[in-house]
C-alpha cells in the first residue's frame, strides 16, 4: 500500500482516489444492455426491466428493492406467456392504455418522464407497448377467471368474521355491518381467488413453454 | 521516522491529495457521462463470439455501425434482431471505451442436438423414450430450460412403464469444429413395482372375475400404468357391448407400499344408463348409431342424428323416401332409443336430370359436381349423395356470381326406378362493372391486373376478390417488396353490377444485403450457394427464396432447410439459411423368394423355391459437395448384379444431375444368358415447369459374353466374341401421372434412341429407337381405362442381346417371359427381334365397397416381336386376354392374372398366371 502513502504517511484520499480509478476502469467495461429472458424465441432485455421499474409501470410496494428486478422479470414473463395463448381474442378499450400512460408520467412529473425518455432514447409512444401488454394481461386473467370465481355466501360470513372483524378491532374502529360491505367482500375474496387460479394456469403454462432465464445478478445502475 | 504529522507540513498534503480526488472524480465521471449520453457518436463496434472476435459475417448483423449516434433504443433492438437470427443463445452489449462509446457485442453461439442417447439400466424402452419425448429432438436447437423439460418427459414415460422412482441425469457432449452437442441421458430405471392387488368399486353390474379375467394387469405381475390405461378402454367397450354407452371407469386410487414394493390399485366404475337402440321395421347396422349415445348429449339432438344416419344409410340401398320416428323409454337406470321406420318403396336411380339451367349445361354441372349417370353393374350416382347435391350445386352458382340460387330435388317415379330432376332457378347474376387500383406506384394497374382472376364483366364473387388480395400481396413479395397491406373496397352500381377497388399501402422494396449460412458442418458453402437464386444486391424475391429452399432439400442431402429473411433497416435484409444435414449413410437388405419355373395353376407350393436377395450402401454428401457413392448388389437364380455408382447435381460446372456407374453383370434369359461388365456417364435434365419433363443422355462401354446360347449364333455373335458396344443415346421422359405407384390418371410418355459406335476397338454398329407411352383415364368412381403402347425398331449389326424381346407379366400376357416373336425352328427358343410393337389395354373395376384397395381387371394384349423392322405390320400381331385381380398397396398393385393366347396353335391355349408387384411396364 506504499502508493498511498504520501510524504511517509497514508493519506484516505489517495486511497479513495485510487480506489475511485480503479473503479473507473471497471465502469469502462460496462454492460449496456443483454438478454434478460427468452420466452418461446421473444426476448425481454434487460434495459426492459429498467424502464418498467423507472417509470414505475409495477408496483413494487411490497417488494425489496434486491428482488425488484426479478420481480418485473417475473410479471413480464407471466404477460408473454399469456399473451401467446390468448392475446389474438381480447382487444382493449379505445383510449385505455393512452389514459393509463397520462397518469403514470402524470405520477412521475413532466420534469422527470423527460429525463427519463431522454436518458432511454425513447418517445412517448414506444412505451405503450409495455402498458397495453399490462393491461392485455390484466383483462385477459380478469375475463377468463371472472365466472370461476365464484364467491358464496358462506365465504363471505367466513371473512367477515376471521378477516374484516379482527382487522377493524386492530385499529380500533368500529365495524360495519355485513350487509353493507358485501360487495366490497365480495370484491376481495374473488380477487384472491382470481389470483390464485391466476397463478395455478401460469404454473402450467411455464411449465408447458420454453422459457429461459439470463439475468442472474442486477448490473450496476445509474 | 515520526508518526505525527508537522502541523506546517500538514496543509499542502490535504491540498495535494483533494486535487488527486478532484482529478480521480473527473477522471471516472467522464467516461461514465460519456457513456451513458445519449446521442453521442459510436466509436467502434466490435463482436465475439465464444471469446473469439467474430467473423464479417456476423458483423454484417449488426444493425450499429461506428459513427451512429448512441441510443438504448437502438441498442436494445439490436439485441433482439441478433437473437431472431437464431445463431446465438446469448447476447450481451458492453461498452469497453474509458472516453466514448465502443461497443462490444458478446455473443454466445447457439448449439443445436445432434444426437440423443439413451444408456443406463438395461432393457430402456427405447422406443417409447424416442417417440415420447417432444421437448428435446435431434436437430432442435439446445437449450437448457428444453434440457430439463425433456428430462421430465423421460421420467413421465418411464412412470408410465411401471418405473415409478426412475431417475435421469443428462450431460451435453460438444461435437468437435461443429455447433453441436450430443445428449447423452444417464437412466436408472429403479425398480418396478408389483401389484398386489386390484379392487373394483362402484356400481360394477358385470362380474368382477370376468373384469379381472379380462384385463392384462394381474395380481403378482409388474405394475404398467400404460398397460393399465389400455385395460380400462378394454373394460370400457365391455361395458359398451352390455349397452352401458356412457360408462366411466378410473383409477381412483393408487397406493404405494415402499418396504414391499406393491402397489394396490382400486378402480372405480360408474356406469351410468344402460342404453339400448331399437330399429323396427329395417335392418340398419346398430353400429351406425352407437357412437352417438357415447357422450353425454340432449337426447333430442341424438334422436335427431339418429334419424339423419338411418336415412342415409337406407337412402344409400335406393329406399329414397324413407320415414322415420323416434321416442325413448325410460324404465330405471335404463332407457330405450326407439326409432321406427317406414322404408317405403325401394327405387333404383336412373340418369339424372336438370332443369333452368341456362348458364351451364347439364354436361358441365355433371362434371363440376362430379355426377354420373347409373351404369348398369357398374354404379353411378349414390342416393345418399343425391340429397346433398341441391347444397353442392347452390356452393357451385355462388362461386360462379350467382349470389341467390335455388335448387329443388325432384323425382319422376316409375315402377322401380325413379329419375331425379334437379330444378334450378338460378337466380340473378353478380358481374363486376370496373376493377381499379390505388395507392400503386411501384408497378402499374395493368401489371397488377394481370396477377388476379377477376375480370371486368366477369362473375362478382366475393370470396374470388378475397383471393385477387392474396395474389396481389404475394406479388408484391415475389418482387421484393415487404410490408404491403391491400384492402378492397367494393361499390354497388345500378341493378347487379359493382366496381371493385384495390387500395394498396406500398412496403418497401427490399435488397438481400448478405447470405449466411449456419448447421452446414459438413457442407460446403459453395454447395450451398450453388442452389440459391439469389445473391447480395438482388431484390428479396419470396418466390426465388422459395425457390432456393426447394432446390436445397432436393439436393437429398439435408433433412431439414429454413430460410430467414432479417430485416435490416435500410430496405435491405439478410438471408439466413440453416441447413440440418441429415444421415449420410445408408444400407438396406431386402430377401426374398424366387422360383425357378413360371407358377402353375394350384401347383404353386410344389416348385422349388431360393433365396434372392438385394443389398444396397449408400454414402452422400462426399467431401460436403452434396455428392454420392452407392453400391448395390443384387443376387438371385435369373440375375446377379454389382453396380458402383457416383453422383453428382452437376457436371462440369453446369446444373446436370449426372451418374457415373460401372457394373458387372450375369443374367439368364430364356434363350441364352450373359456376363456383362461396362461402364456409363449419364446426365439429367429435369424441366419442372412443363410437366415433369426430364431429358436425359447417356454414354456408354460394355463387354457382353455370351453363354449357354440355346439358339444357333447369329453370325453377330459368332463373329465377335465377347461383344464390346460403345453407345450414346438421348432420351426424353414426360411424366403426367398423378401418382407414379397407382395412377388414376395423366400419362407417361417416354422414347430411347441409342446409337452404337464401333471406336476404341468395339464391334457394335446399331441403332435402336424405343418408345412407350401410358396413359390413364378414369371413366367412374373406381373405374378406371389404361393403355399402353411400346414400340421398338432397331437397325444395324445387333446382337442377341441387344434385340427386342416380349411376353411375360409387363408386356404379353399370353405368353411366357420373352416367348413372344420368331423362334428358333430347333430349339423353339425366341430369338428376338429388330421391330416389337405391343399395346396392352386394361380396364379396372372395384370389387367389394367394403374393401376400396381390392379390384378386379380385365386385358386385352395385342402385339409381337418382328426379326426384322419391314416384318412389322398389324397383321402380324398377336392376341391375348384375360383377367385377374389387383390389390392397391403403396408401391403399386399386386397383381394375380391368368392370360390366355388367342393366337396360339391348338393344345398351346393354355391359361398362364402372372402375379407381379406394380403396373404393366
Amino acid at each position: 500500500m506504499r502508493i498511498f502513502k504520501l510524504n511517509g504517511r497514508r493519506n484516505p484520499f489517495l486511497f479513495i482516489a485510487g480506489a475511485l480509478c480503479w473503479l473507473s476502469f471497471q465502469a469502462a467495461g460496462q454492460m449496456i444492455d443483454r438478454i434478460a429472458a427468452v420466452v418461446e424465441e421473444t426476448v425481454i432485455t434487460w434495459s426492459d426491466i429498467r424502464i418498467a421499474r423507472d417509470f414505475q409501470l409495477y408496483d413494487l410496494q411490497e417488494v425489496l428493492p434486491s428482488e425488484q428486478d426479478r420481480y418485473i422479470l417475473d410479471r413480464m414473463v407471466d404477460q408473454k406467456l399469456i399473451l401467446r395463448k390468448m392475446g389474438a381474442e381480447i382487444l382493449l378499450p379505445v383510449g385505455e392504455p393512452e389514459k393509463t400512460l397520462i397518469s403514470t408520467l402524470r405520477r412521475l412529473g413532466a420534469d422527470r418522464s423527460a429525463e427519463l425518455l431522454a436518458f432511454f432514447g425513447l418517445t412517448r409512444e414506444d412505451l405503450y407497448p409495455y402498458i397495453e401488454e399490462k393491461l392485455l394481461f390484466q383483462k385477459i386473467t380478469f375475463e377468463r377467471f371472472k365466472d370461476s370465481a365464484f364467491v358464496g355466501l358462506k365465504e363471505m360470513d367466513a371473512y367477515y368474521e376471521e378477516v374484516y372483524l379482527p382487522e377493524r378491532e386492530a385499529i380500533g374502529l368500529n365495524p360495519l355491518p355485513l350487509l353493507e360491505i358485501l360487495n366490497e367482500i365480495e370484491a376481495a375474496i374473488k380477487e384472491t381467488k382470481i389470483k390464485r387460479l391466476v397463478e395455478e394456469w401460469l404454473k402450467t403454462l411455464r411449465a408447458e413453454a420454453d422459457v429461459q432465464i439470463f439475468l442472474e445478478s442486477t448490473p450496476t445502475d445509474r | 521516522m515520526s508518526r505525527y504529522t508537522n502541523a506546517s507540513n500538514k496543509q499542502p498534503d490535504s491540498s495535494l491529495s483533494r486535487a488527486l480526488l478532484l482529478l480521480a472524480l473527473l477522471f471516472i465521471l467522464a467516461p461514465v457521462t460519456a457513456a451513458q449520453e445519449e446521442g453521442a457518436p459510436v466509436l467502434s463496434v466490435a463482436a465475439v463470439v465464444d471469446g473469439i472476435a467474430a467473423e464479417e459475417e456476423v458483423m454484417d448483423l449488426i444493425p450499429i455501425k461506428a459513427g451512429d449516434p448512441f441510443s438504448r433504443k437502438a441498442a436494445a433492438d439490436s439485441l433482439r434482431r441478433l437473437y431472431a437470427t437464431g445463431l446465438f443463445s446469448d447476447v450481451r452489449i458492453d461498452n469497453d471505451g474509458r472516453e466514448g462509446i465502443r461497443l462490444t457485442y458478446v455473443l454466445a453461439r447457439r448449439y443445436s442436438v445432434r444426437r440423443i442417447i439413451f444408456f443406463g439400466s438395461d432393457n430402456l424402452p427405447r422406443r417409447s423414450l424416442n417417440e415420447g419425448l417432444y421437448s428435446l429432438r435431434e436437430g432442435d436447437p439446445f437449450s437448457e430450460s428444453r434440457l430439463s423439460r425433456a428430462e421430465g418427459e423421460i421420467r413421465n414415460i418411464l412412470h408410465r412403464e411401471g418405473y415409478l422412482q426412475a431417475g435421469v441425469q443428462s450431460e451435453q457432449e460438444k461435437v468437435p469444429s461443429t455447433s453441436q452437442l450430443d445428449i447423452l441421458f444417464d437412466i436408472d430405471k429403479g425398480r418396478q413395482l408389483t401389484v398386489s392387488s386390484i379392487v373394483f368399486v362402484g356400481d360394477v353390474i358385470l362380474n368382477r372375475s370376468r373384469l379381472h379375467r379380462t384385463i392384462k394387469t394381474r395380481v403378482g405381475e409388474p405394475y404398467i400404468p400404460a398397460l393399465l390405461e389400455k385395460d380400462v378402454e378394454i373394460l370400457k367397450q365391455m361395458y359398451h357391448d352390455q349397452d352401458y354407452r356412457q360408462i366411466e371407469i378410473s383409477v381412483s386410487a393408487e397406493k404405494v407400499n415402499e418396504k414391499t414394493g406393491t402397489v394396490d390399485l382400486t378402480l372405480e366404475v360408474f356406469p351410468r344408463d344402460k342404453i339400448e337402440i331399437i330399429i323396427n321395421g329395417a335392418e340398419v347396422p346398430l353400429e351406425l348409431l352407437k357412437p352417438i349415445w357415447e357422450a353425454r348429449i340432449f337426447e333430442e339432438w341424438g334422436l335427431s342424428e339418429g334419424e339423419a344416419k338411418i336415412q342415409q344409410y337406407l337412402r344409400k340401398k335406393g329406399f329414397l323416401f324413407a320415414k322415420i320416428t323416434s321416442s325413448i323409454q325410460r324404465e330405471n337406470n335404463a332407457f330405450q332409443v326407439i326409432h321406427t321406420v317406414d322404408k317405403g318403396r325401394r327405387y333404383k336411380l336412373k340418369k339424372v336430370e336438370f332443369s333452368g339451367n341456362d348458364s351451364f349445361d347439364d354436361e358441365r354441372l355433371k362434371e363440376e359436381l362430379d355426377i354420373h349417370d347409373n351404369i348398369p353393374l357398374i354404379g353411378g350416382i349414390d342416393g345418399a349423395r343425391l340429397f346433398e347435391l341441391p347444397t353442392e350445386m347452390e356452393y357451385f352458382y355462388m362461386s360462379k356470381g350467382f349470389p341467390d340460387p335455388l335448387i329443388h330435388l325432384q323425382f319422376k317415379l316409375e315402377e322401380e326406378t325413379a329419375v331425379p330432376i334437379f330444378q334450378i332457378e338460378e337466380g340473378r347474376r353478380e358481374v363486376i362493372e370496373s376493377i381499379a387500383f390505388e395507392g400503386e406506384s411501384l408497378f402499374d394497374g395493368r401489371t397488377l391486373l394481370q396477377q388476379i382472376s377477376s375480370v371486368e364483366n366477369g362473375p362478382f364473387v366475393q370470396i374470388g376478390v378475397q383471393k385477387d388480395i392474396w395474389k396481389i400481396e404475394e406479388y408484391y413479395l415475389n418482387e421484393g417488396v415487404r410490408g404491403s397491406e391491400i384492402n378492397v373496397q367494393v361499390e354497388r352500381l345500378e341493378g347487379d353490377r359493382f366496381s371493385v377497388r384495390f387500395r394498396i399501402t406500398e412496403g418497401i422494396p427490399v435488397r438481400i444485403n448478405s447470405i449466411m449460412l449456419s448447421g452446414n458442418d459438413v457442407t460446403r458453402k459453395r454447395t450451398i450457394l450453388r442452389e440459391v437464386l439469389l445473391k447480395p444486391g438482388d431484390k428479396a424475391s419470396y418466390a426465388l427464396i422459395r425457390e432456393s429452399k426447394r432446390r436445397l432439400e432436393k439436393l437429398g442431402i439435408f433433412s431439414d432447410v429454413k430460410i430467414e429473411e432479417i430485416q435490416l433497416d435500410d430496405g435491405t435484409e439478410n438471408l439466413h439459411i440453416r441447413v440440418l444435414e441429415g444421415d449420410r449413410n445408408y444400407i438396406s437388405l431386402g430377401l426374398g423368394l424366387e422360383t425357378e419355373t413360371e407358377p402353375r395353376t394350384f401347383a404353386i407350393w410344389d416348385n422349388p423355391y431360393r433365396l434372392r436377395g438385394t443389398f444396397e450402401f449408400i454414402r452422400s454428401n462426399i467431401f460436403g459437395t452434396a455428392n454420392q457413392f452407392s453400391v448395390v448388389g443384387q443376387l438371385s437364380i435369373q440375375d446377379q448384379r454389382l453396380v458402383v455408382s457416383w453422383e453428382q447435381p452437376t457436371l462440369f460446372g453446369l446444373p446436370l444431375e449426372s451418374y457415373l456407374n460401372g457394373w458387372i453383370e450375369r443374367e439368364r434369359r430364356t434363350s441364352y444368358s450373359f456376363d456383362r461388365r461396362g461402364i456409363s456417364l449419364s446426365s439429367i435434365k429435369t424441366i419442372a415447369d412443363r410437366g415433369n419433363l426430364i431429358f436425359l443422355g447417356t454414354m456408354r462401354l460394355t463387354r457382353t459374353t455370351l453363354f449357354e446360347l440355346e439358339i444357333p449364333e447369329s453370325e453377330v455373335d459368332r463373329q465377335h466374341f465377347p461383344y464390346s458396344t460403345t453407345s450414346i443415346s438421348g432420351s426424353f421422359i414426360w411424366d403426367r401421372r398423378d401418382d407414379p405407384f397407382n395412377p388414376q390418371k395423366g400419362f407417361f410418355l417416354s422414347s430411347v434412341i441409342e446409337w452404337a459406335y464401333p471406336l476404341f476397338d468395339t464391334e457394335s454398329d446399331y441403332q435402336k429407337l424405343f418408345t412407350k407411352y401410358q396413359g390413364y383415364q378414369s371413366l367412374l368412381p373406381g373405374v378406371m381405362f389404361s393403355s399402353t403402347i411400346r414400340m421398338g425398331l432397331g437397325r444395324g449389326r445387333m446382337p442377341i442381346h441387344e434385340r427386342f424381346f416380349g411376353g411375360g407379366s409387363n408386356s404379353f400376357r399370353g405368353v411366357e417371359f420373352d416367348g413372344l416373336g420368331p423362334r428358333d425352328p430347333v430349339s423353339t427358343k425366341p430369338v428376338g427381334g429388330k421391330g416389337l410393337l405391343i399395346f396392352n389395354f386394361e380396364l379396372t373395376y372395384p370389387l367389394l365397397k367394403d374393401m376400396p384397395n381390392l379390384a378386379g381387371v380385365v386385358f386385352y394384349d395385342v402385339g409381337n416381336v418382328f426379326g426384322k423392322r419391314s416384318d412389322l405390320t398389324f397383321d402380324g400381331l398377336r392376341n391375348a386376354a384375360g383377367l385377374g385381380l389387383r390389390y392397391k398397396t403403396p408401391l403399386g398393385p399386386v397383381r394375380f392374372e391368368i392370360g390366355w393366347n388367342l393366337n396360339g396353335p391348338v393344345g398351346e391355349r393354355k391359361a398362364r398366371i402372372f402375379i407381379t408387384l406394380g403396373n404393366v411396364f
